[in-house]
């Protein structure tokens, strides 16, 4: 061996080593773990009119997907959205936005955990937000846990009811307090009504606007103006005020004239006199599960009338919006707690108890009960928008026996021709994600989406039992329908994945990847205590 | 919070100021060995608390492997330059989903300056440095290693500008003809442009309130620089 070249021999594995450390191009696999304490997005989606709002819980920020597909975090200041409710005109949210405040304003806390814990405070505002822009904070405090919004589209009703849950009340409270927030920015409109409320009506005046709200709340049913806020009247459903009498379902009848409510586990029915301010107490035949009001066709009269169904009685009663008397009695083979009208048909049928699959079509001009019995009992029943077709999701039934049993084991998709009567029960091969349904040159379809699926089926209604598959990127987990008629679908992913899919011209564009945003980042306090 | 970290090299200065205190004595040993070639092992600390989660990694630093060559120009000034990269690696669990991340942060360096060293012996030499670096970061994103066509495979990058400034000591034990075997140690302060992370093509473009790109984080290198290596002097 050389002797000048035994230093280098020597030292080769070094060199080796170093070259290796260098590396710069290998792809290693991962060699640590963690976990991060909330999902990067929130898959159920939001839609407000042509746009998606997509909160981001880890990065605590909030994008806006608008139709064109671009996408934009909102303008929080800093907060992170905790609840998003679309306005009815379909171009603004309110936002219920959280954000830490330390009282220690010193430069040097940067970051939540920088200040000390008894300093840390959390404050809250509600914001209007249109598109990626915050265009008013609305004086709607963030205790209301229930926002409605009159049918008129003029205002939003906010009010607490019952369950804050994780949050927590801030300073002194009233809880029973119903706030009218006009959609127009005018001034909101506070009114105590003494007792939790638990659902708000609206009567309606001759021109078509919501004047007056019908608060229900414990043994207490409240009228007030929405323009003024006015009491305009207040009903005491107990004579002994240790006596609790909860409404359970309720609805205006009569042209804005009554109010009927029904109570939890009782067989009376209240009409309110909205005019007259008197209360008549009904009896009926068993408990009301539902109360609907429904216009009667042409044929037979075109009057407003209340449907009303039962918990433990195959029945429902129609009875005159005016005078309350009962005009027709339907007798049906099983109880229902779902009824609504669809031109004039009165459509009811039992999604919550197993052993009821039927549903009934009832003519509200000649009187006639039809009845139709899927396979497995049904929910999420849907009227296409010409009222050509019934459809609905059917359950599986893990525990039935005899005949069918295959097919009652597995999920599926009811589809009534109302037209022709003839039906279809369709089995899937996984349970229902979700669907919607769409109409394009005049046939109707329905878009139905499976759970561990990479598949949307688009069934037409038609022909129901040829359904043709359109290709996903991934699995879906939700769907919503999007005012400009696209739909839009969620996926299984980590970093978000979001589909938009246009059934006129069957096109897919997919959005991804917009979860990572902020991924990287600490957020540090937003805002200090004097800002 | 690393008050001993951060005070290391002050508590190193004594030691050096004595080392350099003995260099007449060791000026026949000037330029000799003045050139060099090392694999160097280091850690930057990097600004912000606390350090971001998901890196899974509570140093608060990056620490990067590379090599570093040197060139004697006059004397006891020589010319080094380096590259060194650190690759931090990690699954991410997402709750409510059964969909892990694949996480992958690299960091490439490349640093270029000068050297002033003061030879005692022929095998100890306390030293300076001052180097400028540029810093460009990889941060990769896959939701699914075992697919090459999911559509979430993410790439961020960004590019940060600064410098490091050192004292060390290079420590020469082993000759072999006219090559030593030789390792350092050196602590310095690193500074550092922020480094912002922004989405590469295959994401979405996401602007922020601002309506500029929205990042997908930052990072500053910036604060304690420790360096080791080994190598060869000639």
């Amino acid at each position: 061996m050389h002797p000048s070249r035994a230093p280098a021999r020597r030292l080769s594995p070094l060199l080796a080593l170093a070259a290796l450390a260098c590396d710069p191009w290998g792809r290693l696999d991962p060699s640590g773990y963690t976990r991060v304490d909330q999902p990067l997005w929130d898959e159920q989606l939001t839609v407000v009119g042509d746009s998606l709002y997509v909160p981001l819980p880890y990065a605590g920020a909030l994008l806006n997907i608008s139709a064109e597909g671009d996408v934009r975090e909102v303008d929080l200041d800093g907060a992170r959205p905790e609840r998003i409710i679309g306005l009815p005109s379909g171009d603004a949210a309110y936002v219920f936005v959280r954000w830490p405040v330390c009282e220690d304003d010193s430069k040097d806390i940067v970051y939540e955990d920088d200040c000390p814990t008894e300093l840390l405070e959390e404050a809250t505002e509600v914001r209007q937000v249109e598109g990626p822009r915050t265009a008013a904070l609305v004086d709607i405090a963030p205790h209301f846990n229930s926002i409605s919004f009159s049918p008129d589209g003029r205002n939003a009703v906010a009010y607490f009811s019952g369950d804050l849950g994780s949050a927590e009340i801030q300073g002194v409270v009233d809880l029973t307090e119903v706030v009218f927030q006009p959609l127009d920015g005018g001034a909101p409109i506070a009114v105590s009504t003494g007792s939790t409320p638990t659902d708000v009506l609206f009567t309606t005046d001759a021109d078509g606007i919501n004047d007056r709200a019908v608060i229900l709340s414990s043994s207490q049913v409240m009228v007030v103006s929405m323009s003024t806020g006015e009491v305009q009247v207040t009903y005491h459903l107990a004579l002994d005020v240790d006596s609790v009498i909860v409404p359970q379902d309720a609805m205006v009848a009569g042209g804005g004239r009554y109010a009927l409510l029904s109570v939890a586990g009782a067989r009376e029915l209240y009409r309110l006199d909205l005019v007259n301010k008197s209360i008549d107490i009904e009896d009926l035949q068993d408990s009301p599960s539902t109360l609907t009001e429904v216009r009667l066709p042409e044929a037979a009269g075109g009057a407003l009338a209340s449907a009303i169904s039962y918990s433990n009685v195959g029945a429902v009663d129609l009875l005159d919006g005016l005078t309350n008397e009962r005009l027709q009695s339907y007798t049906l083979d099983h109880p229902v707690n779902e009824v609504f009208q669809s031109g004039g048909l009165l459509i009811a049928y039992n999604s919550a108890i197993d052993a009821y699959k039927d549903v009934y079509l009832i003519d509200l001009a000649t009187n006639e009960v039809d009845e139709h019995r899927a396979n497995n009992p049904l929910s999420a029943v849907q009227i296409t928008v010409d009222q050509g077709f019934l459809v609905g999701l059917m359950r599986s039934e893990s525990s039935s026996t005899g005949e069918g049993t295959y097919a009652d084991r597995l999920p599926g998709l009811y589809v009534l021709d109302l037209n022709t009567r003839l039906e279809a029960n369709l089995a899937l091969g996984s349970s229902p994600v979700g669907y919607e349904l769409v109409e394009r040159e005049g046939q109707s379809f329905v878009l139905l989406l499976l759970e561990n699926d990479e598949t949307l089926y688009k069934v037409d209604l038609t022909r129901p039992s040829f359904a043709e598959p359109v290709e996903l990127p991934a699995p879906a987990l939700d769907i919503a329908a999007r005012a400009d008629g696209r739909i839009a679908i969620s996926h299984t992913s980590a970093l978000g994945l979001i589909s938009i899919y246009d059934p006129a011209t069957g096109d897919i564009e997919t959005i991804h990847g917009f979860a990572n945003v902020g991924l990287l980042s600490t957020p540090t306090l937003p805002r200090r205590a004097d800002d | 919070m690393n008050t001993p970290l951060r005070s290391a090299p002050l508590a190193l200065l004594p030691l050096l100021t004595l080392l350099f205190a003995a260099g007449p004595a060791a000026a026949s040993e000037r330029g000799k060995f003045s050139h060099e070639a090392s694999f160097t092992m280091a850690s930057q600390r990097v600004l912000g608390e606390p350090f971001p989660d998901i890196l899974a990694d509570d140093r608060g630093a990056m620490s990067p492997m590379g090599f570093r060559l040197g060139v004697g120009i006059s004397g006891p000034i020589s010319a080094i330059g380096g590259y060194q990269n650190d690759l931090q690696s990690t699954t991410i669990d997402v709750p409510d989903t059964d969909v892990d991340i694949v996480h992958q942060l690299r960091l490439h360096q490349v640093l270029a300056g000068v050297k002033v060293q003061q030879p005692i012996r022929p095998w100890i030499a306390p030293y300076a440095t001052l180097q400028l670096s540029a810093v460009r970061g990889v941060m990769r994103l896959d939701e699914d290693l075992n697919r090459d066509d999911n559509l979430n495979q993410l790439t961020s990058k960004g590019n940060a500008l600064g410098g490091v400034a050192a004292i060390g000591i290079d420590l020469r034990p082993l000759q072999a003809g006219p090559v030593r075997l030789g390792t350092h140690l050196e602590v310095g302060y690193g500074l550092h442009s922020r480094l912002q992370l922004e989405a590469g093509d295959e994401a979405q473009p996401v602007q922020n309130a601002a309506g500029d790109p929205a990042l997908q984080g930052e990072l500053q290198l910036r604060g304690l620089a420790v360096q080791w290596g080994v190598g060869l002097r000639f």
